[in-house]
């Protein structure tokens, strides 16, 4: 069984049909590409698949759970944590707590332990600082865990973001362009993180922009346009298809 | 223990000990009627910050002190029931109202929740002026609300009639608000608040209802304005509608962003420092009053955006500046 299934999927805004019918798969362990040029309405994918939007028509499951009508939050409890095309931290707070509130749900800390200071509170919070700081470790941020998230710089940025959502333990993971806006050497740092990620057993699934990120780390590719599938494969097939490069680069005078 | 705690417990320690010798200094009731009235503004201050801190304002605050206010003086006034016993009922009844209201309303977010307050607290005026005139007193309100008592016997007795017995109550009770307030502030629920604020998307995509602590947030800050107005029933002895409608919230709003949003100690000095302004310096200026009082609020805003709490950080690289160039 896939392990996320999109059926039918369709988002309408008005009178602008911004995802029709499209179907897709991820199954466990992979990791899935979703490309196409601007507008091809791969975050409002992405929005339906987190709860952010609910889809006009469609079905998406998890695990053969119906999720499109649940809450962000369920959805993450279920397991299905995203990162935002845009950064999104809790920029006055420190590395480490921004990675605290990642993890809250999931340790399961009361709020009233917590407030009384109770010993059983204690012993999660102190268990939730060493997780935080294994977090750190992983994804290279050790050094900046007591810096505020709005005073790192772009490529840290975007990498505590990926390491938040990491704190929930989720078993897919959506990333929405992880890459944008990075220089090249931020790129390629990030690309070893999504790799290692993966080789932890993380179901990935990904919109990027950046097409030889895509090649060198998605198995599969889904490539949207115009709210469309037009075609699904290996990457590198995929690329051959004049479809999908016509979609990409215009039609040839 | 490094030195900066050091430094700050040898100045939180100082100004509770003035505070507790300021009746050995002056007796005068004037001196203690505002006293009184600074230390449960300052309740209501840091209840409002709560509200602030999780990202909404909230215009029907002061309705909720009034619900405590209302509730207190009901309880003592027409059940005979103590004020030991009233107090904390009202604290209850006023968050236990916000947690129906946060309910339906939290979900709206920034102007839409702000109207919805706006309402909630003319509804609750016209309620208290027009409906039950027998209970609630109307338009004139209720009068002769008595001071509490304690009596311990063959040990202890007091009324609270003075302005100085009843400055040590309030004292205790601020130093517990601002206890409470601060334990909540170091706990998983501040650092919760604080995030939310600053992204909900982020804490829903964490597996966490928002909302649900929002209305969390919103009860205890109601609870702490319904512990307020409590206080203040049973301080002045009249309370009418108007004290707790929409323009009652205003002043507390000045006192908090004065003083500082971020911090528990913000609107505790916010508070502080404009009423001890206006009711013992500017009273003299007469017209000039409201006039010179909101000069200098907006020069604070200008030139200390994150209020008088700053001040150390402002203040240092002047200072070290300063001693550069001698």
């Amino acid at each position: 069984m896939n392990m996320l299934n999109v059926n039918n999927l369709t988002k309408r805004f008005g009178g602008l049909v911004a995802v029709n019918s499209l179907d897709f798969f991820v199954d466990e362990g992979e990791i899935v590409g979703l490309i196409g040029p601007n507008g091809a309405g791969k975050t409002t994918v992405f929005n339906m698949i987190a709860g952010a939007f609910r889809p006009t028509r469609g079905e998406i499951t998890f695990k053969g759970r119906k999720i499109h009508r649940l809450k962000t939050s369920a959805i993450a409890k279920l397991g299905v944590v995203r990162t935002f095309q845009l950064t999104n931290l809790f920029g006055d707070m420190t590395a480490q707590q921004n990675i605290i509130v990642g993890s809250h749900q999931r340790l399961g800390i009361s709020v009233w332990g917590s407030l009384l200071n109770s010993k059983r509170a204690r012993d999660i919070e102190s268990k939730a600082d060493k997780e935080a700081n294994d977090i750190l470790n992983f994804m290279g941020l050790a050094a900046q865990a007591d810096i505020l998230a709005k005073n790192l710089t772009h490529g840290l940025q975007r990498r505590l973001e990926v390491a938040i959502a990491l704190a929930a333990r989720p078993t897919l993971l959506l990333l929405d362009e992880p890459l944008q806006g990075m220089n090249h050497q931020e790129v390629k740092d990030m690309l070893d993180c999504i790799a290692e990620i993966r080789r932890q057993g993380k179901t990935i699934l990904l919109v990027e922009h950046n097409m030889k990120a895509v090649t060198s780390i998605c198995e599969r590719v889904v490539v949207l346009n115009f709210g469309e599938k037009i075609d699904e494969g290996l990457p590198q097939t995929v690329m051959q298809n004049p479809a999908v490069v016509e979609a990409y680069l215009g039609v040839e005078e | 223990m490094n030195k900066k705690y050091k430094i700050t417990y040898f100045v939180y320690g100082t100004i509770l000990v003035l505070l507790f010798v300021i009746p050995i200094i002056t007796q005068e009731a004037y001196v203690f009627h505002i006293l009184c009235l600074i230390g449960i503004n300052i309740v209501f201050a840091c209840s409002l910050n709560i509200i602030l801190n999780i990202g909404e304002l909230n215009l029907a605050h002061a309705a909720f002190m009034g619900i405590g206010a209302y509730t207190s003086t009901i309880l003592v006034m027409r059940l005979s029931l103590p004020f030991w016993f009233s107090m904390p009922v009202a604290m209850l009844v006023s968050a236990i109202i916000s947690l129906a209201i946060g309910f339906l309303t939290l979900r709206f977010k920034g102007a839409y929740f702000l109207l919805f307050t706006f309402l909630f607290a003319e509804l609750v005026r016209i309620l208290l002026s027009n409906f039950w005139i027998g209970l609630f007193g109307g338009i004139p309100g209720l009068t002769n609300i008595p001071r509490p008592s304690i009596t311990i016997p063959g040990l202890f007795q007091t009324e609270f009639t003075s302005n100085v017995d009843f400055y040590y109550l309030i004292l205790v009770l601020v130093i517990i608000t601002i206890f409470v307030m601060r334990r909540m502030d170091v706990s998983r629920l501040g650092l919760l608040f604080r995030a939310i604020s600053q992204s909900e998307s982020l804490v829903e995509s964490a597996g966490i209802s928002a909302t649900r602590f929002k209305i969390l947030g919103c009860a205890i800050g109601c609870c702490f304005a319904g512990l307020a107005g409590s206080l203040y029933a049973h301080f002045v002895g009249i309370i009418t509608p108007h004290d707790f409608s929409v323009h009652a919230v205003l002043a507390p709003i000045a006192y908090v962003v004065v003083g500082g949003m971020g911090s528990i100690y913000g609107p505790v000095l916010g508070t502080s420092f404009l009423m001890v302004l206006s009711h013992f310096y500017l009273r003299q200026l007469g017209l000039y009053e409201l006039l010179i009082y909101g000069i200098i609020i907006v020069l604070i805003i200008r030139f200390m955006p994150e209020g008088l709490i700053s001040i150390p950080r402002v203040i240092s690289p002047w200072l070290t500046k300063l001693s550069r160039k001698e």
